[in-house]
């Protein structure tokens, strides 16, 4: 019964921090290229905070998902994107997740 | 519009079987690695590059150029440089760069027709018996430029200025670029771009390359083939890779 209790325990735990897990959504000014893009992409990944990132030139938008738990700092990010030469024009925390932000990019395309 | 781009892409490809500058010089942001080939039939361009910082890259290269018609010698050219960039300017839909780059360079003359990779790029030209070149003692020197260019999801523009001097060779380069995109495309979707590439060598006339780009995430690929009566028929192709 106490395994049962403990078991139960810890997967609330962890759908609550799931639940919480947040994108964040970065608008980029400059990013006009795969080459550019490309840059920012691979300083994204690079941070172990990271889960997933997503990158549209279209909306000019770097969505970073982030690993449960786990938080990005802003200024870091800034620090990183201004490393690979482009400018922040602002950064939000969304609950939508990157799939979710794939596929309102694409009916925007469409 | 996927259709479209799929066709375009299917024409562009097709001309790449037909046709394909050199990119030294090239800027790479912080942390991006860079690995290039260029090649045709009087040049080729191998370059690893690496940037360093916000503002500094580096590179490695290795170039051989041939300056004076089909039957003179290869001159190859080691190079290391720096890149500099002086300015970087975001816009809403576009961005401008200026950088310089400079380095030491150590060249050599080779034998006439060595069997170079580009060498068999020529087209109609008849093996002919190796030639031992003139002076074919190290040199050393330096070599150095300036880039400008700006650039929408659209319209691509660049100048660049690109110098090599040792104690017995000088070369002095001007190209200028303009592309033109048919779509604006995504970061996951093949770009493509077709423009006009024209380039002054010192001593030589001036070469006009009309050519294709694409472009995905790590790869980009330019084609092309010259147009003007003194280099019809040399074409050019150059292959990036960025991790």
């Amino acid at each position: 019964m106490k395994t049962i209790k403990t078991i139960a325990v810890s997967f609330a735990a962890f759908a609550a921090i799931a639940a919480h897990a947040e994108t964040v959504k970065i608008k980029v000014d400059g990013m006009v290229c795969a080459f550019c893009a490309g840059a920012i992409e691979k300083k994204m990944k690079a941070n172990k905070e990271t889960a997933e990132v997503f990158v549209s030139l279209e909306n000019k938008i770097v969505a970073v998902a982030q690993k449960p738990g786990q938080k990005l700092d802003d200024a870091k990010l800034k620090a990183q994107i201004a490393d690979a030469g482009y400018e922040v024009k602002g950064i939000e925390r969304v609950s939508a997740t990157i799939k979710d932000i794939r596929e309102e990019v694409k009916a925007k395309k469409s | 519009m996927f259709n479209l781009r799929m066709s375009f892409a299917s024409i562009a490809m097709g001309a790449l079987a037909c046709a394909p500058s050199a990119h030294a010089g090239f800027f790479i942001p912080k942390g991006t690695t860079m690995v290039m080939f260029t090649a045709s039939p009087d040049e080729e361009n191998y370059e690893l590059a690496y940037g360093f910082d916000r503002r500094l890259s580096g590179s490695l290269g290795v170039t051989r150029v041939k300056e004076d018609g089909d039957s003179a010698p290869w001159r190859n050219v080691a190079m290391a440089q720096f890149s500099y960039l002086l300015h970087r300017q975001p816009t809403t839909d576009g961005i401008f760069n200026a950088y310089v780059w400079a380095g030491p360079i150590a060249t050599r003359l080779e034998s006439v027709n060595s069997m170079g990779a580009a060498s068999a790029l020529v087209k109609h030209s008849p093996p002919e018996p190796a030639v031992p070149a003139p002076d074919n003692k190290t040199r050393v020197g330096a070599q150095g430029g300036l880039w400008v260019d700006f650039e929408t999801r659209l319209i691509y523009t660049r100048l660049k200025l690109h110098s090599f001097k040792t104690q017995d060779w000088r070369r002095n380069e001007v190209v200028a670029q303009a592309m033109l995109a048919p779509y604006k495309a995504d970061y996951e979707d093949i770009a493509s771009w077709g423009g006009v590439q024209v380039k002054r060598v010192s001593g030589d006339k001036t070469e006009i390359t009309p050519y294709v780009r694409f472009f995905q995430r790590r790869w980009w690929i330019d084609a092309g083939v010259s147009v003007d009566r003194t280099h019809r028929d040399n074409f050019f192709f150059n292959v990036s890779y960025t991790f």
